[in-house]
């Protein structure tokens, strides 16, 4: 937290050093929670490059009151949201069905590059509910509180354990064979 | 270790991989945007500075006179930033609204197929697909001519299309339409080695990526994403020639398209704008040594009497009843083995495939005009009722002019009523 506090002070006087730093840090988590929220690799990335882009616009002016990877992955699961929203008003079609033939096909431009377990991990993910993945990605690779998960999701601090544990629980079963391989 | 934590160590512990030369494009991108941020420029000022602006009314008022000016440059500059993203697609839009020639790859993938065929579009608007596999297919929209030039066994198929209305249409403005749509500008990316802008058009059920040259300012590579609408169905036939007990490779299909009809990719890239191409490749004559077929499609608007003849058609074949809808016949397993029925009787396979072909035309266009009637909850249908029951309605819709009825009773017969059959 010291050091992230250090780079915001150093970004906000216009330090390209700590922007790169913050980028290099938080960069892969980002990719991953967007693209386990999304299970679209485009889109992901847009919303990760959105969300930097968003951030840099504000430096000379952030204020840190939390973890900054907690500000980020909000950032990131909130765009997501709302892209997931708007996708919904614009057709009735699941968008994970629809685009999943298209998340497994590989662009030479391609920013995420699937590895397997990455790959495996993902599929689980699209099975679950979209507040339970919500809950367990934020929680689990965002580091997120209980109540700020709630907040997000404007809910009780219980319910959104509950979905934390629901979803962790069908994880279980779906990769259960892989797991204890 | 609880199962529990096994998953969360999973979960937490898989990594992600992430190509470099994305990471430096985009991390390059954002310095830049860093570059130009205003606030940083004001948060770094000293307060002091300030307090002795403010002592000072002259100085103050020079000042105020200074942050006005930098504020209208401010606004014009943002403005102008803005504008200039639609002002950059625009000439995009413009450059290949000007072009006079095209090639390109294209792929387009479907839960159904992958293909891939490179494309050349001429000054005529004249368009040229190789498949790749000795077959090629020329669009001829003057004539309404569609050629399949099969060259291993030197066949050409010309399908024309009759009834269609007289549009000023050719492929190079259907290119040009595949990408005017308000294009929404995401960024400078590295692209296949070289450096691209990316837009993005959004539509319902079509969204585009496309990536341009920043020097030509024309596209070297899109990806359209065409979502299904599951409330429309689409009807598609696939017909092969062993089907009717033939031997080869040859098929046919049909397929009514459209936005919202099927679900797909289309990936189109090494984009050659304004090159010089032999036009005797674009000939809707087919070689002299070639064995021609000739196929005529009615592209009126469906009616009424597809209904009927699908309706036959189905008794027919599978009678004594009525198909328990007719979404059904649009699903190629179900027409295919319909259509062989009706049309495998033994004897040239090829001859049987052409008619079966045809026919299906009729059947997709009934599905189709079904699908139009569903889509303004305007169409009814009792498959309760048998053939020949000449008084019970089996299938009714809301007429345009709003005056009655129109229906269709089991003995095929059609008749106006004022009111709603029960």
């Amino acid at each position: 937290v010291l050091e992230d506090k250090l780079l915001i002070w150093k970004l906000n006087r216009g330090s390209k050093d700590a922007f790169c730093r913050i980028y290099e840090k938080y960069r892969d988590d980002l990719l991953r929670i967007a693209a386990g929220l999304l299970n679209q690799t485009t889109t992901a990335e847009d919303v990760v490059q959105d969300v930097f882009t968003d951030f840099i616009r504000s430096a000379g002016k952030f204020e840190l009151t939390g973890s900054l990877k907690g500000y980020l992955a909000t950032c990131v699961a909130n765009r997501a949201r709302n892209m997931i929203r708007s996708q919904n008003r614009q057709r009735t079609v699941s968008l994970d069905d629809a685009e999943f033939a298209v998340s497994n096909f590989k662009r030479p431009d391609q920013w995420i590059i699937y590895d397997e377990d990455f790959e495996r991990l993902n599929k689980a993910l699209v099975q679950l509910p979209y507040e339970q993945k919500e809950a367990v990605i934020l929680h689990i690779q965002g580091n997120m509180k209980f109540r700020n998960i709630a907040k997000m999701q404007e809910t009780s601090t219980k319910t959104a354990q509950s979905r934390y544990h629901y979803g962790l629980t069908k994880l279980r079963l779906i990769l259960n064979d892989e797991v204890s391989k | 270790m609880k199962p529990a934590d096994n998953i969360k160590r999973l979960i937490k512990n898989t990594k992600i991989k992430t190509n470099p030369a994305v990471n430096e494009a985009v991390l390059n991108d954002l310095l830049n945007k860093l570059d130009s941020s205003e606030n940083i420029s004001s948060a770094a000022k000293q307060p002091s500075v300030w307090r002795i602006i403010m002592k000072r009314p002259i100085i103050k008022f020079a000042v105020a006179a200074c942050v006005l000016a930098a504020i209208g440059l401010l606004l014009y500059r943002y403005s102008s930033n803005l504008d200039g993203a639609t002002n950059a697609y625009a000439t995009v839009l413009e450059n290949i609204r000007k072009a006079h020639s095209v090639a390109y790859k294209e792929r387009i993938i479907s839960d159904k197929s992958d293909n891939t065929s490179s494309v050349m579009i001429n000054i005529a608007g004249i368009k040229r697909d190789d498949m790749g596999n000795g077959s090629i297919l020329i669009s001829d929209p003057h004539n309404d001519i569609q050629l399949t030039l099969s060259a291993i066994n030197k066949k050409a198929f010309i399908h024309k299309h009759i009834g269609r209305e007289k549009k000023d249409f050719n492929w190079l403005t259907w290119i040009t339409e595949r990408f005017s749509r308000q294009g929404e500008y995401q960024g400078r990316r590295m692209f296949q080695e070289q450096v691209a802008d990316l837009y993005v058009t959004n539509e319902p059920f079509r969204k585009c990526y496309i990536w341009v040259d920043p020097q030509t300012q024309l596209p070297i590579y899109s990806e359209e994403r065409q979502m299904r609408d599951n409330s429309i169905v689409s009807p598609e036939v696939y017909l092969r020639i062993t089907d009717f007990g033939g031997v080869g490779n040859l098929s046919r299909s049909l397929s009514y398209g459209g936005n919202g009809f099927s679900e797909s990719t289309v990936i189109r890239s090494d984009f050659k704008w304004n090159i010089d191409v032999d036009d005797s490749l674009f000939s809707s004559e087919p070689p002299p040594d070639y064995n021609v077929t000739e196929t005529i499609s009615n592209v009126t608007e469906p009616n009424e009497m597809d209904i009927v003849q699908t309706l036959k058609f189905c008794v027919e074949v599978n009678g004594p009843y009525f198909p328990e809808n007719l979404d059904i016949l649009g699903d190629p397993n179900i027409n295919k083995s319909m259509l062989v029925k009706k049309f495998h009787k033994g004897g040239d396979p090829e001859k049987e495939l052409n008619a079966a072909i045809e026919f299906s035309d009729i059947l997709a266009r009934a599905v189709v005009f079904v699908q139009n009637r569903k889509a303004e909850s305007n169409w009814f249908y009792n498959p309760q009722v048998m053939p020949d029951e000449a008084d019970k309605a089996l299938c009714w819709w809301k007429k345009k002019d709003g005056e009655g009825y129109r229906v269709i009773y089991g003995d095929l017969s059609i008749y106006d009523t004022n009111d709603m059959p029960q």
